[in-house]
């Protein structure tokens, strides 16, 4: 009875999460990073924020005051070095751009930043930030491998240089699109009344090709072979990658600078409990030794 | 149910036991309750040291600062007025600021002041917290100094508190510094930057 | 007499101290034989403790407008000292609540506590149970985030399914034509007085009733049916101090939990703070994917496994209202599980596989197959009650003991 319930809730389960996210690349994992080199990292991430991104992105709840104290930055290095505007040392790390001003450049205002790693997530900053490349159809000439058709430019061009998709990728983006019109054209042709087990066949050989060509695209973008480098930047393809696993790491604690230390104090907190519930338990068992 | 050979000691040592470190486990959850009364960064941030150009003041002159929200009367005094406050005819409740916590320990003397001429006071009345208003030399008999118009409490211009006043403080000199010749640090004492 | 008797003396003489004292904790005589699930009716009220002290203290802070209710949690979450624990503990209180809730009505279930003549605890509890949703939905609307924007929206459109005056009465309930700062404040307003007072209200009759008929026990017999020279049941014990020590050790095991997630996993993984929830609210841009929190999903998979809006929300409203006549639903001649014929624990484990795959299903986007599983699923929910009095009925019971078995 019990095992027939198992099997039958795993192969529901199985049905039911059928994958929901769709493949996007680049998908390459934020290098790990503890200890001193995480806040060496986020100090770093910290330089490349106020160079590059400060300028349309504030981190309007976030005060440089706070962030010095938690990356270990001292004061006067953080008001000489990394505080661009005249803003004190106690304020909020806004700036200056004008809301109404910036809607009519880019069409949006471009989004404060104090959350944008807890809202979206560590993996999928470090690959977007990665994820630009040509395209001619857009109005920046240029897109996203991770946020279809970005309404950003590729504002850290200077650094990382300019990069496209590869003439396999092309070609496996080719051979998807047409398996995908293959599989509608036999769908209509099923619902006309054609032949159902011939064109089933052909769906199943079109759905192949789909999922060969995903496959394909995977082990190509695992191998560094998915995007190639069609004009040099100032950083080398590494260097850039570092710099943009430093600004993550960056984003992940503005996002929530309280989280080492949350967890530091978890550690104490769960010990103590433990403790007391300890005592609690022999004093239980010392007054239930009445009850028979 | 029965109660023979119940070990008294025990059980009442592991009551205490447990409300001992119950209580101290109280405690810690009061820790984050108080301790959000605190005053926020954002509070902090507002209250931080301010500074002030002093080059455009000019003799006879106060102007009002603001620190952690309060006014900051900030006054030149011309070297009659520094004779005047010498050789002062009024009488005072505490002529030689001996009440220490009414200034900062650098702050000595009639003058009440780092520099003779620059006078640094926060503008609330001891009595009851008004603000005073600031009469120049030239304009009162009294030779000048502050007015609280709440009760009536009069200040001599390096604010000591007149004998026939309800206020029995001085007024209140915040800590600051000269970052340079023209330049006031308020809210801060040299060093501890 | 000693001086504290003297003063004891001084206020029994002014105010009952004593007696309830005694009357509900040194001389309430609880069955013995009390087992785990028992823990989590004293910890369903650590819970509410734990809110309504958090959740003053985060008042102190917050501001329910719409320009800078959002900007104000974050203020909370770094400006203000410890903040973020003060949160973080609202939070995941708020979802242990109803982990803690959900138990509690499972045991009463499984152990027919809500039987003759325990109708009204059942009655006040489900109440209670109601309330707390209205009380969730509204908080989950104050951190203004997107999903509390749009998960409000949705909701209060179910509103608009009322025949004719529907579409009114959602403009009446927002304040404006879409979800706005004037909603947000009456929501605060409610959130944090009157929904907490009349909980509080129904938590002091829950108890009341209870200690009027006594606490039910896992054999499902009742106590006072043998009790000794003196009047206390053979199977009881004094609440005080036996249930009290034991109750502290599952204090001790729920903070344990409660607490990993506040200092380790506040988000859950996006069960129990939703990722959406820290863009700020937009109403040009909905969220890619609405999913109501966890706590909510297995009615809002009801709703959506009917196609009719309008009978998806009676749907809905059935599944919650069918809970109220359990008492009068359950027709089996033993009140617990464990005398029930077998039929009862298959009945049971199939209802728990809905009631879960429902609550899967309402934080999953749509798919054919899915609205499919949920319609049976559903099915399933209204036929385990709406049934309960013929199936209750079948088979062999077995023997009741006359003592509790311990």
């Amino acid at each position: 009875m019990k095992k027939l319930l198992i099997t039958l809730a795993a192969s529901l389960s199985l049905t039911l999460a059928a994958s929901e996210a769709s493949l996007s690349f680049p998908d390459d994992s934020l290098p790990a990073l503890a200890g001193d080199e995480l806040i060496i990292s986020m100090q770093h991430g910290m330089q490349v924020y106020v160079n590059n991104c400060q300028g349309c992105h504030s981190l309007a709840f976030q005060r440089y005051k706070r962030t010095a104290e938690d990356l270990q930055i001292p004061e006067n290095i953080m008001v000489s070095n990394l505080i661009m505007s005249d803003a004190k040392i106690g304020d909020l790390m806004t700036n200056n751009m004008s809301k109404k001003a910036a809607e009519n450049w880019f069409g949006a205002a471009p989004p404060d930043l104090s959350l944008v790693a807890r809202a979206r997530g560590t993996h999928w900053l470090y690959n977007y930030l990665r994820g630009f490349y040509t395209d001619d159809s857009r109005p920046y000439g240029v897109n996203n491998g991770v946020f279809k058709d970005v309404g950003m430019p590729h504002a850290l061009e200077q650094m990382q240089g300019l990069q496209a998709k590869t003439e396999k990728v092309k070609g496996l983006e080719n051979d998807v699109a047409y398996a995908h019109a293959d599989i509608a054209a036999a769908n209509k042709k099923i619902e006309e009344g054609g032949n159902k087990s011939e064109l089933n066949d052909a769906i199943a050989k079109s759905r192949k090709i789909i999922h060969d060509a995903e496959d394909e695209m995977v082990k190509l973008s695992a191998e560094g072979e998915y995007f190639t480098l069609i004009q040099k930047g100032a950083l080398t393809t590494e260097e850039f990658d570092e710099a943009m696993a430093d600004l993550v790491y960056f984003l992940d604690y503005i996002g929530e600078p309280i989280k080492a230390e949350r967890k530091r104090l978890g550690v104490w907190v769960l010990l103590f409990i433990l403790g007391f519930g300890f005592i609690a338990y022999l004093l239980k068992k010392e007054y239930w030794k009445d009850i028979h | 149910m029965s109660n023979d050979g119940v070990d008294n000691g025990k059980r009442r040592f592991l009551t205490l036991a447990t409300s001992a470190v119950g209580a101290v486990g109280a405690g810690f959850v009061a820790v984050p309750f108080l301790g959000s009364w605190k005053p926020s960064a954002k509070a902090q941030a507002a209250g931080a040291p301010v500074e002030f150009m002093i080059d455009k003041l000019e003799e006879g002159q106060m102007v009002k600062v603001e620190w952690r929200g309060k006014p900051v009367f900030v006054v030149r005094r011309s070297q009659a007025t520094l004779e005047a406050l010498k050789n002062s005819t009024l009488s005072l409740k505490d002529p030689e600021s001996t009440n220490v916590e009414q200034q900062p320990e650098y702050i000595t003397g009639v003058t009440r002041s780092i520099r003779p001429d620059i006078l640094v006071l926060i503008g609330i009345c001891t009595h009851l917290g008004c603000v005073p208003q600031h009469k120049k030399a030239t304009e009162v008999e009294w030779g000048g100094g502050f007015f609280c118009p709440c009760h009536g409490s009069q200040f001599d211009l390096s604010g000591r508190v007149t004998s026939a006043s309800p206020a029995s403080k001085n007024l209140v000199v915040p800590p600051y510094y000269f970052m340079s010749d023209n330049q006031l640090m308020i809210g801060l004492d040299k060093g501890a930057a | 007499m000693t001086k504290l008797a003297q003063l004891m003396e001084w206020i029994d003489a002014r105010f009952p101290a004593t007696k309830v004292w005694n009357e509900h904790l040194a001389e309430y005589y609880a069955p013995k034989n009390f087992n785990f699930w028992y823990f989590f009716g004293s910890l369903a009220m650590l819970v509410l403790v734990n809110q309504i002290l958090t959740g003053i203290w985060l008042t102190m802070n917050f501001t329910p407008t719409g320009e800078q209710a959002y900007g104000s949690v974050e203020y909370i979450m770094r400006d203000v000292e410890w903040g973020w624990l003060l949160r973080y503990m609202h939070s995941t209180g708020a979802s242990a609540f109803f982990v803690v809730v959900y138990l509690h009505m499972f045991r009463g279930l499984i152990y027919g506590s809500f039987r003759k003549p325990r109708e009204l605890v059942w009655l006040f509890g489900m109440i209670i149970f109601v309330l707390l949703m209205a009380e969730a939905f509204m908080g989950y609307l104050l951190p203004w985030g997107n999903m509390s924007y749009w998960g409000a929206q949705v909701i209060i459109n179910l509103f608009s399914a009322v025949p004719y005056v529907g579409e009114e009465l959602a403009v009446w309930i927002r304040g404006d034509f879409i979800i706005s700062g004037a909603t947000l404040n009456r929501f605060f307003a409610l959130h944090v007085v009157a929904l907490p007072m009349a909980l509080l209200l129904m938590v002091f009759l829950h108890i009341v009733a209870l200690h009027k008929v006594g606490s039910n026990n896992p054999d499902g017999i009742e106590i006072k049916k043998y009790k000794d020279e003196n009047g206390i049941p053979l199977d009881g014990i004094p609440f005080h101090p036996y249930y009290t020590v034991k109750d502290i050790v599952g204090v001790a095991g729920f903070l344990f939990i409660f607490c990993f997630i506040v200092f380790f996993a506040p988000e859950l993984g996006g069960y129990f703070l939703e990722a959406p929830n820290f863009t700020p609210a937009d109403p040009l841009k909905t969220p890619d994917h609405i999913a109501p929190v966890w706590y909510f999903t297995p009615f809002y998979s009801v709703l959506r496994a009917v196609p009719d809006q309008q009978l998806g929300v009676v749907a809905m409203a059935a599944s919650l209202i069918i809970l109220f006549f359990l008492p009068w639903l359950d027709r089996s001649k033993v009140k617990s599980m464990r005398y029930k014929h077998w039929s009862f624990k298959f009945w049971l484990a199939l209802f728990i596989v809905a009631f879960v795959v429902l609550g899967y299903l309402g934080m999953k986007g749509p798919t054919p197959m899915r609205t499919l599983v949920a319609q049976i699923a559903t099915t399933y929910y209204f036929a385990f009650f709406l049934l309960m009095p013929w199936w209750s009925r079948w088979g062999a019971t077995k023997p009741v003991p006359e003592r509790v078995t311990h």
